[in-house]
């Protein structure tokens, strides 16, 4: 799975854990995050602006709350993201 | 002004409110285009304003809009635009007095209302002011600023803008709500998160916990057992049953502390499942073969039925400690003498493993116990006192079979008739089993191991 793909898939998995289906249901607002009939989520396009729309669409409706979340959902594999190009929003 | 034509403007408000995407942007919609909307129906206004406050006359709100305006929502809540809102809500006047009767006012006291330096000052002729009410209680102003004098304001002009005020005052409540949703909404988000985050460190507690408390006990059980089984002199026969108890509750401990993880484990995603094509007949065989001593032990019959079955999708390590706690349950629970039989059913989509026992059965009540975290039986107390049973298997294996996107069921006719615990596990290349393969979670660095379950009767 490419890396942006793999923090998307990471952030609404984490906010689902929150708000249930909620998370997929404003994943499913933002241009470029693909949800399939069984959930399944991919992205088409720009990684790095999809990430920052995603966790934009979470502000939105959650609340500053949501992006700590977003952020947190990336610490496991925090090592893997040294070499790619966050949004300043999930930078710590 | 005819009345099409105020049908149309009030249509075209209508569909703004209805069209607009951003509730917080409603307000600014409808007044921006009641702005140019009014003025196509031939009515001249120089701005349109509202005000609206609480009980107290707090201003909650302003709002503003003439052609030179581009941000029409209001910070400054003293004024509507060049309007000051102290003049109209708060200094006893005519027209405050009929606007809280509910009745429109019109003013030509321009100066008293409007601030000299207001551009058009010179244009405006007169003020239309017209309330709103809600409950009973004047919450709101709407504020228009006419260049034609009072005389020649016709009364179906004022009907229009009492249809229009009563779209604003809707507007503004379909705002307001928005915004209390939006302010709830984030609560109880934070309180969602804050949850999450006991949650992980309470799984965290339970699997340091776990592992902290294993070794010691593990140590336990192990002089236990030299005690029991290496003396070199024959043992006092109470010293021995006490010994016998003590070695029986650690393994209950060990268990329990095993179960525990499992269960973190799985409630914490820290499951992964290697999936692979697996025969369940061949497999439920090799179980009964595995636990044939235990069976004899108390001599139950245990067997599998042979049948032709379809090969399932499954992780064989999740599900050999699926057959493990069912038939182990069994074991427990069915007296000396009694059997044990594994049939199998299909539907082409799912496998079917049926565990039929002679055991004590269940009554109605108690089934809903089953597969609950430390849902005990009644009846099973005592004999899970004299094992090592946790009341936490038939959850651990209930949350197994979902994984796989099987699904687990319980039967019986009622006490002393026997029970059939039942799984389902999907076949390879249905649509249950390709879905399986696309969502099953995958091995990383954080996933581990089950703990392996043990049967002692």
């Amino acid at each position: 799975m490419d890396i942006y793909a793999e923090i998307v898939d990471r952030i609404i998995k984490e906010q689902q854990s929150i708000i249930g289906p909620l998370a997929l249901d404003q994943a499913r607002k933002v241009e470029g995050v693909l949800v399939s009939e069984d959930n399944q989520i991919k992205i088409q396009g720009n990684g790095k602006q999809i990430l920052e729309h995603l966790v934009s669409q979470y502000e939105k409706f959650f609340g500053k709350a949501s992006i700590e979340v977003c952020r947190d959902a990336l610490s496991p594999i925090k090592d893997k993201l040294t070499t790619i190009d966050l949004p300043e929003v999930l930078k710590n | 002004m005819q009345s099409i034509t105020r049908r149309a403007v009030f249509l075209k408000l209508q569909q703004t409110v209805l069209d607009c995407e951003d509730n917080s942007l409603l307000l600014d919609a409808l007044l921006r285009d009641s702005f140019s909307s009014l003025s196509i129906a031939g009515l001249d206004y120089l701005f349109i304003g509202g005000v609206f406050f609480d009980k107290e006359l707090k201003v909650s709100k302003t709002c503003f809009y003439d052609e030179n305006t581009q941000n029409n929502i209001s910070d400054d809540n003293l004024h509507v635009g060049p309007v000051s809102v102290e003049r109209i809500i708060v200094q006893e006047s005519y027209e405050k007095t009929k606007l809280l009767k509910n009745e429109i006012a019109i003013s030509e006291k321009i100066d008293e209302y409007i601030s000299e330096k207001y551009p058009s000052f010179d244009k405006v002729k007169s003020l239309i002011l017209s309330p709103v009410h809600v409950k009973g209680q004047l919450t709101g102003v709407i504020i228009l600023a006419s260049i034609r004098g009072s005389n020649s304001i016709e009364d179906s002009e004022i009907e229009l803008i009492e249809i229009f005020t009563n779209l604003v005052a809707f507007t503004h409540r379909l705002q307001e709500t928005e915004e209390s949703l939006s302010s709830i909404t984030e609560e109880v988000y934070k309180m969602n998160a804050k949850l999450h985050q006991l949650d992980k460190l309470k799984d965290e507690f339970v699997s340091v916990a776990s592992h902290e408390l294993r070794t010691p006990m593990t140590a336990i059980k192990s002089f236990l057992w030299m005690a029991l089984n290496k003396q070199k002199e024959n043992m006092n026969a109470d010293l021995k049953r006490y010994l016998d108890h003590a070695y029986v509750s650690t393994q209950r401990l060990i268990n329990l502390v095993n179960d525990m993880l499992n269960i973190s484990r799985i409630e914490g995603g820290r499951i992964a499942l290697k999936l692979s094509e697996v025969d369940l007949v061949a497999f439920a065989n090799d179980i009964c073969e595995e636990l044939a001593p235990k069976a004899s032990e108390k001599n139950i019959s245990l067997k599998s039925i042979a049948a032709q079955m379809p090969k399932v999708l499954c992780d064989a390590d999740k599900i050999h400690e699926v057959f493990i706690n069912f038939i182990g349950n069994s074991l427990k629970f069915t007296p000396e003498g009694g059997k044990i039989w594994i049939d199998f059913k299909t539907d082409k989509d799912m496998v079917v493993v049926n565990i039929n026992d002679s055991g004590r059965g269940i009554s109605k009540e108690d089934m809903s116990k089953l597969f609950t975290k430390f849902g005990r039986l009644d009846n099973s107390y005592v004999k899970v006192a004299e094992s090592s049973g946790t009341g936490l298997g038939l959850y651990i294996t209930k949350s197994l079979v979902e994984f796989h996107k099987g699904e687990v069921f319980a039967r019986s006719e009622g006490l002393e008739k026997g029970s059939v615990f039942s799984f389902s596990l999907p076949v390879v290349g249905s649509k249950t089993a390709e879905t399986l393969l696309e969502t099953a979670p995958k091995e990383t660095m954080e996933t581990k191991e089950l703990e392996k379950t043990s049967i002692n009767l």
